[in-house]
Formats: structure tokens, C-alpha cells, sequence
């Protein structure tokens, strides 16, 4: 286990911890059910919103 | 489609949506959990920006997010250019002093990718900001740029921030336990383990809530509280003379640490937080994370929203500990 440092953190006007492990563990058999079923659901409700972008930011360098 | 308090309302469904995919990756990829936390925040503000949500994580678009933020946070860093200081430096030729041009350049490009974009979404299917933009740029005789800037503004608003209070509260969580214990003991007494949390539950944790206040006080993400201010005319304060346009910077890291108003301030404690434990700190609300003022973060109500109920949500789901030393997976910003 590493104890986690409350100091480190990024430089900069936003700042964030830098990275540290955690482990997640599901508090009991029937949450993780729970878990898996409902994104399954929630994906299915989102795919309203599926979609690709064509656009890359190279296209908007502009030619000399 | 905005992020103003009546319209975040419309939103919940589909930010309710997201945090649940977020459930199942933390679940089934842990190691690569500040992706993932990445993606969801993304995913909700394209939905509202361009009507497309955000499935993997390494989608271009959250790889352009978190290319952008990486630079254009260092930008705003008080004093980081000698031009701020002297800003007749930029007139200076571009091969005596590069960094005037180079901000140029930069501008047209994301100007135009973020226009292409806002382009590209008004031709999605559901209804979503970009669409409700195009129409209103003819109406009204705005500028491309306009446009631009109202939608780069959900990405550079909305990602790097949420995600960003996401992993503090994380870190708070493992950190001090006890701050944990005490939200998943109101959770367990308010939800239970035998279903999820939804959104009637929201108003009956008050612990959580004051645990997410905490994370905005604890570790605010902009330190500095968000862009700067300068008085519109002179003023007097405290004995000292302020001339009218002086940059003013509000050290919230200070503001949020004064041992008057928060007691043992690098402790994560919810606790302050609760009824009944009254502190002197000037607004009602406790902390200023969102700025002050004019300016003050314009997504406040959209990020409350979806904060709460993505922290509820991981905090009934799982229990929060520290790894063992295996390596993390962190967003590749630097080799974008």
C-alpha cells in the first residue's frame, strides 16, 4: 500500500494530485451487479448521442 | 442548452447516465482511473456542446481537451511572461521574440477547430448548444470567434475542473478515512446496498454534500480563484491606495486555509460543513472554489450537479483505499 502524499499536487493556475494507485473495491457482490447492469442500461439510454467527429485540429493549421 | 441553474436541469439524465458508465470503468479498469474519470467529464460537456457523447477514452476529442488545458492553464499563471510586465515586448519582430506570434497561430488554429466543431454539431441530431449558437449567429451578427469562444469555453470550463475535484475528493476519501466512513454510513442508512442512489436521495445526504464542500475548500482548483479583477475606479483598503485597473488576484489557497475560519485547514473534514457547526466565513455557501464577483465560474450549477451525484454514486459503489505501488495510468498530455 502506498500512503497516499496530500501535498502532491501539479503546478500551474488549475492544479490536481499528481498520480497516486487507489483500489476500488465494490462494497458487496450485489453493487457490483448493480454496477455492471445499470452502465449496460444507461449506455443502451445514451446512444442517442453516438457519434464520430471527422474534424482534426491538424486541418485548421494555417498554409502559409 | 446552456449550464445556467434552470437549464443544468435538462442535463441530469444524461450526466446521471455518464456517472454510471464511470461506475462500471472504475470497476472493470481501475488502474486507468483518471481517464476514465477524464472521459465522463468530457462526455457531458460535449453532449451539451455538440450533441455527442464520449465512449472510449482515448477519443480525439478528450486527447484535444487535455492537450489544450495542459497549455492554457500555464498561460494564466500570474507573471509567467516577461510581455505581461512590459507589454510593448509585442511588438518586437517574431524572430527577437517568438511568443506574441506563436499565441497567434495557436488562437487561429483552436478558433477554427473549436468554429469546425460547433459546425459539426449543429448537424447532430439532438437538440444541443452548438445548434442553438449556429442559428443565433445569423440572427445576431456574431463573429466566428464568438462562436468559437462559447464552445471552447465548455471544454476549458468544464473537463479539467470536474475531473480535476474528482480525483481531490478521491484523495481526501483515502487519506482520511474516517471522512469516508461517515459518508458511506449515511448512505448505507439512506439507500442501502441493495440499490442505487437516485436523485431523491441527493437532498437526504447532507454528509456527502458537505463532503463535496469540503473537497472545494480543501483543494480548490484554481488556487488563484480563476481569472484576475482589477477595481474599475481607485479605492481605498484597509490603509492601502489601489489604482483603478490593478490586478488583483484573490490567493484563495490563503482565503480557503485562514485558521480562523477553517481550524486544522489541511485536515479534510466534512464535518465543518455540517449544521450547527457555524464559522465565520463571509458567504453563505463556505468557500469561493467558483471565483468571486464578475467572472466568477459560469458552470457552478452544472458541476454541483454532476459532482454530487457522481461522488455519491462511487461512494456507495465502492470503497476507496489507497494501491499498492503498481504504476497508474496517466493521461499522455505531453506526447500530444
Amino acid at each position: 500500500m502506498v500512503q497516499p502524499d496530500i501535498w502532491a499536487y501539479t503546478d500551474g493556475e488549475n492544479t490536481r494530485p499528481q498520480p497516486f494507485p487507489v483500489k476500488f473495491t465494490p462494497r458487496s457482490e450485489r453493487i457490483r451487479e448493480i454496477v455492471l447492469e445499470e452502465a449496460k442500461q444507461a449506455r443502451e439510454e445514451l446512444s442517442i448521442y453516438d457519434g464520430e467527429t471527422r474534424l482534426r485540429v491538424e486541418d485548421f493549421i494555417p498554409v502559409k | 442548452m446552456s449550464v445556467g441553474s434552470q437549464a443544468v436541469r435538462n442535463h441530469a439524465p444524461f450526466q446521471r447516465n455518464e456517472a454510471k458508465v464511470l461506475m462500471r470503468d472504475l470497476l472493470l479498469d481501475p488502474r486507468d482511473y483518471v481517464m476514465s474519470i477524464e472521459r465522463y467529464s468530457t462526455s457531458v460537456v460535449s453532449i451539451i456542446g455538440w450533441g455527442r457523447r464520449i465512449d472510449r477514452k482515448n477519443d480525439y476529442v478528450v486527447q484535444q481537451a487535455l492537450a489544450l488545458m495542459d497549455k492554457s492553464v500555464n498561460i494564466q499563471v500570474p507573471g509567467a511572461y516577461w510581455a505581461e510586465t512590459i507589454p510593448e515586448l509585442r511588438y518586437l519582430p517574431s524572430w527577437l521574440y517568438k511568443l506574441p506570434t506563436e499565441f497567434k497561430i495557436g488562437a487561429v488554429i483552436i478558433n477554427g477547430y473549436f468554429y469546425g466543431l460547433t459546425k459539426e454539431g449543429a448537424a447532430a441530431k439532438e437538440p444541443n448548444f452548438a445548434k442553438y449558437l449556429i442559428q443565433a449567429q445569423k440572427e445576431h451578427n456574431l463573429h466566428d470567434l464568438d462562436v468559437a469562444g462559447l464552445t471552447s469555453n465548455l471544454i476549458g470550463g468544464g473537463v479539467d475542473t470536474t475531473s480535476s475535484t474528482m480525483l481531490s475528493c478521491i484523495l481526501g476519501c483515502i487519506a482520511f478515512p474516517e471522512a469516508q466512513r461517515n459518508a458511506q454510513e449515511e448512505i448505507d442508512r439512506v439507500v442501502g446496498r441493495e440499490r442505487s442512489p437516485t436523485p431523491d436521495d441527493e437532498s437526504n445526504l447532507p454528509y456527502c454534500a458537505a463532503l463535496l464542500k469540503e473537497t472545494f475548500r480543501w483543494r480548490s482548483v484554481a488556487i488563484l480563484g480563476g481569472l484576475p479583477h482589477a477595481p474599475i475606479r481607485d479605492d481605498e483598503y484597509r490603509g492601502y491606495h489601489i489604482p483603478a485597473n490593478t490586478w488583483i488576484t484573490g490567493n484563495l489557497w490563503a482565503i480557503h486555509r485562514h485558521p480562523r475560519d477553517f481550524p486544522e485547514p489541511d485536515v479534510f473534514k466534512p464535518e465543518r460543513y455540517m449544521e450547527g457547526q457555524g464559522m465565520p466565513y463571509p458567504n453563505e455557501r463556505g468557500h469561493n472554489a467558483f471565483g468571486w464577483g464578475r467572472r466568477q465560474c459560469s458552470g457552478q450549477p452544472l458541476a454541483e450537479q454532476g459532482l454530487i451525484m457522481s461522488i455519491i454514486r462511487m461512494l456507495w459503489a465502492f470503497h476507496l483505499e489507497p494501491g499498492t505501488d503498481d504504476k497508474v495510468s496517466i493521461p499522455p498530455a505531453d506526447q500530444i
